[in-house]
C-alpha cells in the first residue's frame, strides 16, 4: 500500500475522469498517451499536493513525462 | 475542445480593448446551459466568461454545472470581485482550480487607466494573493499597446518575483480588432516583436523562443499564431514553474480574425450549439 499511489489514483478519477491502475502507472506510458494532457497534469500536481499537505519541488518535477515517474517521486513522501 | 461560454455579457469595467461591448445581452440560461453541457461528446474545456462572469449572480452554479458533467473548466475575469477573499473561497468552494486573470496594468494604475478605464493595480494584486493563498492553477492575460504598457512583461517578473508566485501561465499578446478596441492593425504590435519584447525583458533569447514555434500546445495542437515556452528550459509541466504564452491576436490577415480556421475553440451560441469562435465573434460584433 502506498498513501502517495492511493492519492494518484483518487485524484485521477475524482477530478480527470481517469482510471489508473498499477499496471497503468507501472508501464511509464506518457502522460497524453494515458488521456492525460498538459492541463490535467498540473492539476494532478497541485491536487497531489493539495491532498498530502506536501510541496514538490519544481526542480525535481522538471523533466516528468509520465505517471510513473512521478508515482517515484513522490515515493518518498509515503 | 476548447468552449467559451459567455455566461453574461454584464461588466464592471469599460476596458478599451474587449471584443463584446455590446451590454444589452441577457444572461445565459442556467438550465439551458445544462442541457447544454449534457449534450457535449466527450471532456471538454469550458471557458467561463463574459463581458465580466463574476457579474452574472449565479456564476458559482454554471463552474459547479461544468463539473456535474465531467467537463473541465477556467474562470476568465478582471479579478475585481476575487479582490474579495470570501469570493475566491466561493469560486474555491465550487471545485474550480483554475482561473485566468487579467493584468493589462500589471500593477501600473497608469497603464489600467490607459488600458482599462479603471486605476484597479490595488484590487489586481489583492485578487492575485487570495488566489495563491488558495493555490488555484493561475494564468495571466497581457495585452500590449504600443507606447503604453511595452516593458509588461518585465513588470509581470517583478510583481510576481515581489509577490512570490513561481507556478503561472503569463499570457502576452497584442490587440484584437473586434468589437472595441484602441490600436489599429497598422500600429499593433506585431508577433515578431512580441517575442523581442519577452526576450528583452525574460531573460530569454529569441531564438529560444521561435524554437517553441509549430510546437503542439497542450501536446495536441498546433497554432500558427501561438509560442507557449517556459522560461525555465526542460520544464514539461504547464503552469508549474513559470510559462510564456505569446498570441498574435492581430486581424491583419483576408479573414479579419484572429487565428482564422481554427479547430479548437468554440463558442456556445444564443441557441446553444458551437460555432468557431473568432468567426462568430466577428459575425456577431455589436450584438452577441
Amino acid at each position: 500500500m502506498s498513501r502517495t499511489r492511493d492519492a494518484i489514483k483518487k485524484i485521477a478519477i475524482e477530478r480527470l475522469d481517469i482510471k489508473l491502475t498499477d499496471e497503468i502507472i507501472d508501464s511509464g506510458q506518457a502522460f497524453k498517451d494515458i488521456g492525460v494532457d498538459s492541463l490535467d497534469a498540473i492539476e494532478l500536481v497541485v491536487s497531489v499536493e493539495d491532498e498530502l499537505d506536501i510541496e514538490l519541488s519544481d526542480e525535481r518535477l522538471d523533466g516528468i513525462e509520465n505517471i510513473k515517474q512521478l508515482a517515484d517521486y513522490l515515493v518518498e513522501f509515503d | 475542445m476548447d468552449i467559451m461560454a459567455d455566461i453574461t455579457h454584464k461588466c464592471n469595467m469599460t476596458c478599451k480593448n474587449c471584443y463584446i461591448p455590446n451590454r444589452d445581452v441577457p444572461d445565459m440560461d442556467l438550465e439551458k446551459f445544462r442541457d447544454f453541457l449534457s449534450r457535449l461528446k466527450g471532456r471538454c474545456m469550458i471557458r467561463i466568461v463574459g463581458a465580466e462572469p463574476t457579474m452574472n449572480p449565479r456564476c458559482n452554479e454554471y463552474i459547479e454545472a461544468v463539473f456535474e458533467f465531467g467537463h473541465r473548466c477556467i474562470l476568465l475575469t478582471n479579478g475585481l470581485r476575487l479582490s474579495h477573499k470570501s469570493y475566491v473561497d466561493k469560486m474555491h468552494d465550487t471545485g474550480l482550480r483554475h482561473v485566468y486573470l487579467s493584468l493589462n496594468g500589471v500593477d501600473n494604475d497608469d497603464w489600467y487607466e490607459a488600458i482599462d478605464e479603471l486605476r484597479c493595480a490595488e484590487k489586481k494584486i489583492s485578487a492575485l494573493r487570495h488566489l495563491k493563498k488558495r493555490k488555484f492553477i493561475l494564468d495571466t492575460g497581457t495585452i500590449i499597446v504600443p507606447e503604453v504598457n511595452e516593458y509588461a512583461p518585465g513588470a509581470l517578473l517583478e510583481l510576481f518575483d515581489k509577490e512570490n508566485i513561481n507556478n503561472v501561465l503569463m499570457r502576452i499578446k497584442n490587440v484584437g480588432q473586434l468589437g472595441r478596441y484602441q490600436t489599429d492593425v497598422d500600429d499593433n504590435v506585431k508577433l515578431n516583436q512580441l517575442v523581442r519584447l519577452c526576450s528583452e525583458q525574460m531573460g530569454v533569447s529569441e531564438d529560444y523562443i521561435n524554437s517553441f514555434r509549430d510546437q503542439k500546445l497542450y501536446g495536441m495542437y498546433t497554432e500558427k499564431n501561438s509560442i507557449l515556452f517556459p522560461l525555465r528550459e526542460g520544464n514539461k509541466i504547464l503552469n508549474r514553474g513559470r510559462w510564456v504564452k505569446i498570441t498574435n491576436w492581430d486581424t491583419d490577415n483576408e479573414s479579419g480574425i484572429p487565428d482564422p480556421n481554427s479547430q479548437r475553440r468554440g463558442r456556445i451560441t444564443e441557441n446553444f450549439t458551437v460555432a468557431p469562435l473568432y468567426e462568430h465573434i466577428k459575425i456577431n460584433e455589436g450584438g452577441y
